[in-house]
This record gives structure tokens, sequence and C-alpha cells, in this order.
């Protein structure tokens, strides 16, 4: 168990290496600089030549690339442009704000989509089976930013019931209120994100438990007199869970794109909101970090499906 | 009394199609059998693929919905879930499977796998669990390693004897053994049925023991029946059915069983081809004008035939003389 998990985190080491350098190209590759946008009328081509000079942009990659791991290694990101902020910093703010609203959305969605997938496993065919398949349905052929812009009109414009921009009130004074405002905040767009991002799981668990049903060891148990709802409980689940925790990992990485959408359309201080900000600033030192930040989660959340993925199911570790 | 007596006993399939899915035709998958099983006693049900042998197995194990029909366990019909509920019917009925892997939990232990039906019926300690556990893993010959492996560490003849100890933990009186040894190899289904024999005398077990094998069957069965078509169409002791068989069916089935004889190669060759002629010939005699058997007519004590009405007539006549 150990052995199989400090192996897979020993081929995370070239794999994070390769993803710095494709992330740093990548930034390097995009047309435009960081500086014509916010110098003012007056000054000349020759002062952003110079800015740009001064910074380093004109080096070689490889020596760009060296200076930026050297840094890495020392914490420092660089500076932002356009906040003019260590980028650690930004990040950091606007980091707590994208995890708890990933880490609402996350059991929101699995809270409602577990019971709905076995249920529609249970009851294949039947009116509440084909009554879930359509909603999942229509909750994937809907683009998720209307949803998001349609929630918004709706409950937090006709209806009111729900703020439409930022993660905290600012009139909200101590921890209770301010936490309670954050709460608030997240809602909508955590319920919306849960009830419109069950189709996965929901059709995954489904299809599973349907597959499980007719299988042998089930019949087996059947025949050793288990009751049918111990059946679903002990057999069942169980190993229809398998594709659901492989999914849990990736799920992480998934939010993350998801909150690019969210946070744009609220406003929300997040991850997201930044990253598309700083695309438009061509704000290279917060991209770079962004997407890297992004890369090694996704990373990470490999490892942890194949962690979950060896702990439900013994035939897969290594020996 | 018998232990189970099965009554005219039929399961259907329905055959769905259409736009509004509505039920257009069935299987038949069984089409009213009747037999009882006696204590002790081990039956064999024989019968090519697709013949119904299984379905008529799960359904006394209670693992098929019956169609129609009764199966009476001592008295109690059973076909219900309320009344083998009831009875805690599981415990005395257990089956064990054919594919061995497949029939065993992947994510389970061997601990849990054969723990479980002890948990359903009676509430044991964590001790005395596992000492009962151990003692089922001692009697089928597994080591105390096993408690703590899952099946995909075991071969094929231990997993097996996994199934059969998992079938005997609530000591019951009967167990259905659905192809048990089908998918072994010879060596090994030699040392699972002896087993299944060993464990039958120590406990009384009784067996119903489905297969296609007819030399599995001879080693194993006392009493003997043939199923074609979701139908009996012999049922006999051993001797009745291996010696003096008298249905087209079961000659021709007997006549497939390969002989390792080779000096008379060209006799049973040609014995075969003259009973296949004989079915080819016969055979719309047997079956009535659906291509079914026809009803069991008793021709002695214990043996009975589907025959066509005119002969059976000859039989029931004999019967009254004597």
């Amino acid at each position: 168990m150990w052995k199989t998990i400090l192996r897979r985190i020993l081929i995370m080491i070239p794999e994070i290496i390769i993803l710095s350098i494709i992330v740093f190209l990548l930034a390097k590759a995009m047309p435009g600089d960081p500086f014509t946008g916010s110098i003012n009328p007056r000054a000349g081509v020759a002062q952003i030549h110079h800015l740009m000079e001064v910074n380093g942009l004109y080096d070689p990659w490889y020596q760009q690339y060296w200076n930026w791991v050297v840094h890495l290694f020392h914490g420092n990101l660089g500076e932002s442009y356009q906040y003019n902020e260590p980028v650690t910093r930004i990040i950091g703010q606007r980091a707590v704000n994208t995890l708890w609203l990933s880490l609402f959305t996350v059991v929101l969605t699995y809270l409602i989509a577990l019971p709905m997938g076995i249920y529609a496993g249970r009851h294949e065919g039947k009116l509440p089976d084909t009554v879930i398949r359509f909603y999942t349905y229509v909750t994937y052929c809907i683009p998720f930013f209307v949803i998001l812009v349609l929630g918004i009109w709706i409950f937090g414009y006709v209806l009111g019931w729900f703020p439409t921009t930022g993660s905290v009130s600012p009139t909200a004074n101590g921890t209770f209120a301010t936490i309670g405002s954050r709460f608030y905040h997240m809602l909508l767009p955590g319920i919306l994100g849960a009830l419109f991002g069950t189709v996965n799981i929901v059709q995954y668990l489904r299809s599973e438990v349907v597959d499980a049903k007719s299988s042998d060891y089930v019949r087996t148990a059947r025949a050793k007199g288990v009751p049918i709802n111990d059946i679903y409980r002990h057999h069942i689940f169980r190993n229809s869970l398998l594709p659901i925790a492989a999914f849990a990992g990736y799920s992480i990485t998934g939010l993350l794109n998801g909150a690019i959408f969210t946070e744009s359309v609220f406003s929300y201080p997040g991850m997201g909101l930044l990253f598309v900000n700083s695309i438009s600033y061509r704000d290279y030192t917060v991209i770079t970090a962004l997407v890297l930040l992004f890369g090694i989660l996704n990373i990470f959340g490999t490892l942890l499906s194949d962690i979950i993925l060896s702990i439900v199911d013994p035939r897969i570790r290594i020996e | 009394m018998s232990l189970i007596e099965i009554n005219n006993l039929k399961v259907h399939y329905p055959i769905r199609s259409g736009f509004f899915n509505r039920v257009t035709d069935s299987v038949k998958a069984v089409d009213g059998i009747s037999f009882n099983i006696e204590k002790g006693q081990t039956y064999g049900l024989v019968g090519e693929s697709g013949s119904g042998k299984s379905t008529t197995g799960k359904s006394v194990v209670g693992l098929e919905k019956v169609t129609s029909g009764s199966i009476l366990y001592n008295g109690v019909d059973i076909t219900s879930e309320k009344n083998r509920k009831k009875l805690n019917y599981n415990r005395d009925v257990q089956m064990i499977f054919q594919d061995s892997l497949s029939s065993l939990n992947p994510r389970k232990r061997i601990e849990d796998i054969i723990a479980e039906p002890l948990r359903n019926f009676e509430h044991l300690s964590k001790n005395e669990e596992k000492m009962r556990v151990l003692r089922l893993l001692d009697i089928v010959g597994l080591s105390v390693d096993a408690l703590y492996q899952y099946p995909h560490q075991f071969s094929g003849g231990q997993r097996q004897r996994i199934g059969i100890a998992r079938a005997v933990a609530t000591n019951p009186k009967l167990i259905v053994a659905d192809e048990p040894v089908s998918a072994l190899d010879l060596s090994v289904q030699a040392q699972v049925l002896n087993f299944m024999k060993k464990i039958q005398r120590e406990f009384g077990i009784t067996y119903l023991f489905i297969s296609h094998d007819l030399g599995v069957v001879r080693h194993m069965c006392n009493n003997i029946a043939i199923m074609n078509k979701g139908r009996l169409v012999e049922v006999g002791s051993r001797d009745d059915i291996y010696n003096h068989p008298l249905h087209i069916y079961t000659k021709r089935l007997l006549a497939a069983i390969p002989q390792i004889d080779v000096d008379h190669r060209e006799e049973h060759r040609e014995k075969r081809l003259q009973i296949e002629k004989i079915y080819q010939e016969q055979s719309s005699k047997y079956y009535d004008q659906n291509g079914l058997a026809y009803p069991l007519v008793k021709v002695s004590s214990m043996h009975s035939v589907a025959l066509p009405p005119q002969e059976a007539k000859k039989y029931s006549e004999k019967e009254v003389e004597v």
C-alpha cells in the first residue's frame, strides 16, 4: 500500500518539471506585453522596451525559466504587473475563497447525486429512474454559464433572495456575521453548481448499480439470505462506488474549471476570476503561477484518485 | 413427508416489445414440472443448456420469481417472500454456483464472505463468529491465512471450496449445487466432489445437483431427473436412467457420453449414429405438436417417463393389472 503511494509520488516529480516548462513556454508564447496597457499616452516605445529589459523579458527563454525556478524555490513567484504586489499574496487571498466555494459545491453535489444514482439504478426502467435520467440530461445539455446568468437573474434580481456579487458583505461585523455572510454568498453559486453538476456521478453510479444488481456475487448474497436492503448497502453500493471514487480526485480540478465561469458571473473574488483578469492584462507572473498551481492540483488529484482506488479495490494494490 | 415438494412449477419470462413496451410473449424457462426431494439424498437435474435446470434450482432457493405452481418446504409454500422470511428459509437452503470467481464479491475478504450468512441468521459474538469461520475453513481444508485474503488470490478449486464453506456455514438441510464443478479441471473436480460427499455424510445434507455432465451426475446422485425444454422427460434412480432409459432424449443424451474404450471405437460410433437415426425418425412421436414433452407417466415405483399418450396407456393398464 505505502509502496504504491511512494511510487506514485516519485513519478510525480518529472511530471511536475515537464509541466512547469510547458506552462512557462505557453505563457511566453502569448502575444502582447504587460506594459502597453498600463503606461500613459506620452510614454514612447522606448520606455516600454526599457521596462521589458529591466524585467528581463528580452532574455533567452531558458534563462528566464531558470530565474523563475530559482525564485520559485525561494517561495517567490514574482510580482504581479497588474497589482504591483507579490503573486503569492494575491493568489493566497483568493485561493481561500475558491477553496471554500469548491468544497461546498462538491459536498453538495455528492449529497444530491449519490442517492439519485442509487435510487435510479435500483428502480431501473421505472418512473423515478426515467425522471432522474431526464433531469440529468437536461442539466447536461444547458451550458453552465447560461444557468448561472439565469440563476443570478431569477434568484438574485427578480426574487432578491441571494446576493449577486462578491464573497462577503462589506457591512458584516464580527466573526459570526462574517462567516454567515460568506456562507450566504456561497449559497447560490454552490447550489447551482451542485444541481447542474450531477450528471456524471448519477449516470456512472446508475449504470454501475444496474450492472452490480445482476452480477453473480449479488446472486450469491441473495442465496445466502441477505436482506435486500443489506445487499444494496454492503454489496452493491461499495462495488458501484469504484468509478465514483476514481472520479473524486479529478473532480477537484473540474471544479477549478467551473470556478472560472462561476466566479466571473458572480464577480466572486477567487482564483477563477483572477485567472480570467490576468489573461486579459497579460499578467505573466500571475498566469504562470496559476496554471502551475492548477496543473499541480491536477497531478495531486490523480494521485488522490489512485489512493482512493487502492483503498476501495484490493485488486489494484501493487504488492 | 418430503423435504421439498415441487408442484407444477412454472417460471415464464415476459418478452416486451413495441412502442408501449407491452408484454407480447413469454419465454417458458420452466413449464410445469413436479418432483419431490427426500431428506439425505442426492438428486441430479440434467439437461442441455437452456433446458431450465438452473432456473428450477434458483426457484428452489427463492432467487427466481415463480409464475405459478408451488414449492413446499416442510409443508409451507416458499414461493412467497413472506413465508421465506418467516421460516428463515435461506438458513436451511443454500446454493453453490458454477463460476466461483464472479460469485464471490471481489472486494470482500474471505472472513466476511463466509461469516455473512452467520451474521444474517445467528447473533454470535466476534469471537464465536471467528471460531465458526475457522472451523469451516478447516473443514474445507484451507489454512488460517485465507481469512484475510481476497477471492482473486485463490485457485479455482480453492475458491469453489470457499463457496462450499459459505454454503454450509448455517448448517443447511438442502444445498442446491448449480454446476459446481463445470468450471474446474478434472483432478480438482474429483477433489471438490469427494469433498461434497464427505460433508454430506457428516452433516446429513440433501443435494440438488444441477449438471450437464453425466459422468459427474452418475458419481454423485442416487436419483436423476432429465429436463428438456422446460419440462421433465424422465425421472428415476441412477440404475433406471443409465441402464434402462425409455425416453428418446435420455437415450440420445447417454449416447453422447464420450467413451475411453478405444478398442471398440467403431462400435460406439455405430451405436451413436443408430440412436441419432432413431431420434430423427421418432422425435415427433415423443413430443407434442408444440415440440414439448408429454406429462410424466409412472413405469415403476421410482421411474417416470414422459411418454406419448398411446404408449402411456400401455403402462397405466399394466399397472392396473399388477
